[in-house]
Formats: C-alpha cells, sequence, structure tokens
C-alpha cells in the first residue's frame, strides 16, 4: 500500500515542473512584442468592462433628443461638447458611455461562453478519446453532425429558436463552439492515454478520473488555452453579429453590435456612429488574436 | 469510385443528425411555438389551431420527424408562412444571387491571397512578408459587417462611385433565364446589366472576399513555404530550372493540396459571412432570407434554409474529398 502512494507521489511531483514550465511560457510570450499589446489590450478591456459604470460620464440609456446625432470631438464639426467627447447617437445617448457600458456584454457573453465551451468540449473529448469505443463512436459522429452546419448559422438558428437574452445567447454560442475543443482535446487524449506515464498510473491503481483530471488534461491545458484565446475574438465577433442582426440580448440593453446596426441607419449624418462600435470589437478582437498566436508559438508549435 | 460510394454512405448517418437538428429548432422555442409564433398579432384560436395542423406540431413527435425526413428527400421543405409559398420554392429563387455572390467573393479571395502568399513566401522575412502578414492579421480581426458598412459609407455615401444596396438597378432592365444576373447580361447581350450588376457586386464580394483573403493568404504562404524548403525544389534548381519554373511547376501543385481541403472546409464561412452580408448590402438571397423569416417568426424558412445550408456544405465536403484524392495520387480512393 504504501508502496503504491509513494509510486504515485514521486510522478505527481511533476507540478514544480509545470510552475517552470508557465514560466516558461510567460517568459516566451513576453519576448513576442505583439502577444504582449494583446495581452495589454485584453487587460484593458477586462478592466474597462468591470468599471464601466464608474467609468461611464453619463447614462448610456438616457435620452437627450437636443442633443441627436451631435458629433464628437476633434473633427472641427458643431455642435462637439467636452462633455460628449465621442458624440450621441440617434436619441442623443452618449456614445462614450454606451461603448463602454456595452463592452460588459461583450466581456461577459465572451468569458462565460469559453469557460463553458472549454468545459463541456474538453471533458466530452477527454472522455471520448480516453474510453474510445461505442462512447468516442457516438460523440466523433455527433461532431460530424455538428460540423456540417456553418458556425455562425447554428448559432443564428439556437439563438432565434431560444429567443433573446442573455443567458440563451450564452447557450447558444456554447451549442454553437463546444466541438472546437472536443475534436482537439479527443486528438491529444487518444495519444496521451497510451503514453507510459498514464500506463504507470494506472498499473499502480490510479482510477481513471484521477488519471484524466491529473494526469491527462494538464498536459492537454497548452493547447485547450491557445484555441480559447483565439476562440475569444471569435465568441465576440458572433455576439457582435447576433445583437448587430437583433437576436441577441433585449435591444435595450447596449452592446457593441446593437450600436453597429443603429448607427448604420443614420450613415448619411453620421458615420461615426457606425464606425466607433466596429473599431471597438476589431481592437478587442485583435488582442485577442495577438496573444493567441503569440500563446501558439510558445506552447505549441505544431499548432 | 468506391471510395466515393463509401464516402456518400458515411453521409448518411450525418445527414440524419442534421435533420434531427433542424427538425428540433422550432421545439427549442420556449413554450408554444405557435403562441410564439402569432405573438401580439391577435388571432383566433381556430388560426391558432389551423397552423399547429398545418405545422404538424398536433402529431406525436416522432410521427413529426419522420414525416419531416420522408418530405425533406422529397424536396418538400415545408410551407412559408410569411409568404405563404413553399420554402424549397423560396429558396430556389435566392439560391443564384446567393451563389453569384459567395462565388465572386471566394475568386476576389484567391485573386488576393495566391500572389500575396506567394510572393510574401518566396521574399520570406522582406518589407513585402512583412506587410502582407501584418495585413492578415489585421484582416482576420475586422468583423465582415463592420468592413462592410464601412464601405458603402465610403464608396456608396460619400464618393457615390457604387451601388451599395441590391442586385441591379431599378430602371435596368433584365430578362431572367438563368438567375445568375451576370450569365443573363451576357447571354442576353444586355451591356448596361451587365455593367450594372458588376457595380453592384464590387462592395459585398469585395467586403466579404477579403475577409476571406486574410485566411487564405497565410495559408497560401505558409503552405508554399513547406514545399520551398523541400528536397526536390533543390534538385530541380540544381537541374538548372529558372526560378519562376521551379515555382510554378513544382512547388505551386504539391502546396496546392492543403489548400483545396481548406478551401472546402472554409466554405462555412464563407456561407456564414454571406448571411450577414446580404443583410447589409441588401442583397436578396438566402441569407437575407433568413434573418427576415426570423424577424416573422417564419419558423418553416428558418428551418429550410439552415438544412440547405448544411446540404451544401456537406456536398461540398464531399466533392473536396474527391477532389484532395485527385490532385494527390498518393491518397487514393482505398
Amino acid at each position: 500500500m504504501t508502496g503504491q502512494s509513494t509510486g504515485i507521489m514521486e510522478i505527481s511531483e511533476k507540478r514544480p515542473l509545470q510552475v517552470g514550465r508557465f514560466r516558461r511560457v510567460l517568459r516566451s510570450v513576453s519576448r513576442s512584442r505583439t502577444a504582449v499589446f494583446g495581452g495589454i489590450v485584453l487587460c484593458l478591456f477586462v478592466l474597462v468592462a468591470i468599471l464601466a459604470p464608474i467609468l461611464a460620464p453619463h447614462d448610456p440609456t438616457k435620452q437627450n433628443l437636443q442633443l441627436r446625432l451631435a458629433p464628437p470631438i476633434g473633427l472641427g464639426l458643431e455642435n462637439a461638447s467636452m462633455k460628449y467627447p465621442l458624440g450621441n447617437d440617434n436619441l442623443g445617448r452618449d456614445t462614450l458611455s454606451r461603448l463602454l457600458v456595452g463592452s460588459r456584454v461583450s466581456l461577459v457573453v465572451g468569458l462565460i461562453t469559453i469557460v463553458l465551451t472549454t468545459l463541456l468540449g474538453s471533458m466530452i473529448g477527454a472522455l471520448a478519446g480516453y474510453y474510445r469505443g461505442t462512447f468516442d463512436n457516438l460523440v466523433m459522429r455527433l461532431v460530424d453532425i455538428w460540423m456540417a452546419f456553418p458556425d455562425l448559422l447554428l448559432a443564428i438558428a439556437f439563438a432565434a429558436a431560444l429567443g433573446q437574452g442573455l443567458l440563451n445567447l450564452i447557450v447558444a454560442l456554447v451549442l454553437t463552439n463546444w466541438v472546437v475543443y472536443c475534436r482537439v482535446v479527443r486528438a491529444e487524449v487518444l495519444v496521451l492515454r497510451e503514453q507510459e506515464y498514464v500506463m504507470a498510473v494506472r498499473s499502480l491503481g490510479g482510477s481513471d478520473i484521477r488519471i484524466i483530471m491529473q494526469h491527462i488534461l494538464p498536459n492537454v491545458f497548452s493547447s485547450i488555452m491557445v484555441i480559447a484565446t483565439l476562440q475569444f475574438g471569435t465568441v465576440i465577433v458572433t455576439e457582435a453579429s447576433l445583437s448587430f442582426l437583433g437576436i441577441s440580448v433585449q435591444s435595450t440593453v447596449p452592446t457593441w453590435g446593437g450600436m453597429l446596426a443603429d448607427g448604420r441607419e443614420f450613415m448619411r449624418q453620421a458615420w461615426w456612429l457606425a464606425t466607433l462600435p466596429g473599431l471597438a470589437i476589431s481592437i478587442v478582437v485583435l488582442g485577442a488574436n495577438l496573444l493567441g498566436d503569440g500563446l501558439r508559438d510558445a506552447l505549441d508549435p505544431r499548432l | 469510385m468506391q471510395y466515393l460510394i463509401k464516402r456518400l454512405f458515411l453521409t448518411i448517418p450525418v445527414l440524419l443528425g442534421v435533420t434531427i437538428i433542424v427538425f428540433s429548432i422550432i421545439h427549442l422555442i420556449p413554450g408554444d411555438p405557435v403562441q410564439f409564433i402569432f405573438a401580439g398579432t391577435g388571432a383566433s384560436q381556430a388560426e391558432r389551431e389551423a397552423m399547429r395542423h398545418s405545422l404538424g406540431l398536433d402529431l406525436p413527435l416522432p410521427v413529426q420527424y419522420v414525416n419531416y425526413v420522408f418530405q425533406a428527400i422529397r424536396g418538400d421543405f415545408g410551407q412559408s408562412i410569411h409568404f405563404k409559398q413553399p420554402v424549397a420554392e423560396l429558396i430556389l429563387e435566392r439560391m443564384p444571387a446567393t451563389i453569384e455572390f459567395s462565388l465572386t467573393s471566394l475568386f476576389i479571395a484567391l485573386l488576393v491571397a495566391f500572389p500575396a502568399g506567394i510572393i510574401a513566401s518566396v521574399k520570406r522575412n522582406s518589407t513585402f512578408d512583412y506587410i502582407v502578414m501584418t495585413g492578415a492579421t489585421l484582416g482576420i480581426s475586422l468583423p465582415t459587417f463592420w468592413v462592410g458598412i464601412l464601405l458603402i459609407m465610403f464608396f456608396a455615401v460619400n464618393l457615390g462611385w457604387l451601388p451599395g444596396f441590391g442586385r441591379i438597378g431599378y430602371e435596368v432592365h433584365l430578362q431572367k433565364v438563368t438567375g445568375f444576373y451576370l450569365i443573363d447580361s451576357i447571354i442576353t447581350g444586355n451591356m448596361p446589366a451587365l455593367k450594372d450588376t458588376v457595380a453592384h457586386l464590387v462592395l459585398p464580394a469585395v467586403s466579404l472576399g477579403l475577409a476571406m483573403s486574410t485566411f487564405f493568404t497565410r495559408l497560401v504562404r505558409s503552405s508554399m513555404l513547406e514545399e520551398i524548403g523541400k528536397d526536390y525544389v533543390r534538385s530541380a534548381r540544381a537541374k538548372g530550372l529558372k526560378g519562376w519554373k521551379v515555382l510554378v511547376f513544382h512547388v505551386l501543385p504539391n502546396a496546392l493540396i492543403p489548400i483545396i481541403t481548406l478551401i472546402g472546409m472554409k466554405v462555412g464561412a464563407l456561407l456564414s459571412g454571406a448571411v450577414v452580408a446580404e443583410v447589409i448590402f441588401a442583397w436578396p438571397g438566402i441569407g437575407r432570407l433568413v434573418i427576415q423569416s426570423i424577424y416573422s417568426r417564419d419558423y418553416p424558412v428558418v428551418q429550410g434554409v439552415i438544412l440547405f445550408f448544411a446540404l451544401i456544405y456537406i456536398t461540398i465536403n464531399i466533392v473536396t474529398d474527391v477532389l484532395y484524392a485527385v490532385v494527390d495520387p498518393r491518397i487514393g480512393f482505398a
């Protein structure tokens, strides 16, 4: 009995090594200027979204028709006011405050969707890859079926059927995106389960759950991180597309996609209304892509 | 041939799964779908029951599904609630618009990606390479619908150079033969219509094409780089072949293999992009139809279009697989 537990101890003593690996990855990522830039952009985005109610100078939903379509400052246009540095929309609502508060939906949807899809997809993928057999076959057929739909269209279909609302939107996005993780994790687990160290744990009597959670998943973690970072951008664009099409959250909640859709109606009079939210989306997505690319180079040159 | 049969056979479970998902869309609606469809219209109880019956919702679930599949096999995708027309008919009417638009976008994407990717790979680490790769990274982060709106604002609204909405001007007369306006205007020898069709195509196709090109440029570049490093390229150079001949006759055909597969896989992104772009450019295609149908709660149309897109996607993937085997004899039809 004691022999067994020391055996497992020895194997789990890999942990300090993993911390070292984390540092190494961090160092490698920090050497890439673009990845650091991406990381800073994402951190700023998270900060802005969290602090939005404090940062926003005005109530984002307060209408003031006298300020209708007021331009941002710095363009040399009339009616621009320092009080509303980015101007006002068609209902006189403050654009800056709406942009700041609008970041919240993007962040919440992006983050929760990524966490849930990662958990769901990786768990299903790990179980399929580890147990193989009928369950694996079933999962892979399910993945095939999912892959037969264009992503955005599937998200649109789910979102339209479930109806408006933050929770429904997240459910729709999770239902659409889980396959990405499932496929990658399954493929990696298929290889890892045959590794000697896994056999060693198994022969020492480690349970399947223990093997999967403690010995296999940590080794898949780097791939999951890379996909999650790159997917963060994709999810934000999908959320913005759905908001743009009016099938995400209630229209009273400011979202970047919704602001773009509103601004589009007034592109003749106020080009900035549709330009600013698009710029915000692009900057965040660019940040996610740059950080994701940097992470991929650092963690997994094969991907 | 055997490969093709096997490949087709394997799609049957996928097709069944796809129909289950599309079928369940209407059942995902929280509560009673008929209530939802008629919400706020003040329809009478009799009308509601008639709708329930016509959607087949009064039958047991398994019976509904079996009916749905058999109808779909016969090409019957149901009846539109809003248009009071068979869904299949609605899709077929709009299909040429979407195909014309998607293919033009793909063409533009490849037209940009091949030269940019090839030159970037040959002149690796040069300023050109740097600009191309930066452009691709930036471009991949820009949402297509935003680029589309910017293009409309700049070229259609401000400069007035190109039309930003629709497929053809109202004042232009075109006799419809195939439904593909480019082809129709050419076979009827209608030059003004051809000019107008092309003008209408430019902005939508450029916005979607540029978005796609960022991906393909990276792909062409990395695929070329991988081949350029191989021994046969060195041998070809050693036997005295000119640089461009090695590229065109030796490197490019081999680099094409992964590119073809990924073009097939990107059709999903192309169709997804087309849906949003069609809404922005008021393009009368299938993508705009599905979004309009979501607004009008016309679920049979939504289901029909999604099933149709999935069928296209599956077909294209089969074609890609077969093409893949043709291009690369090593893979074979085994």
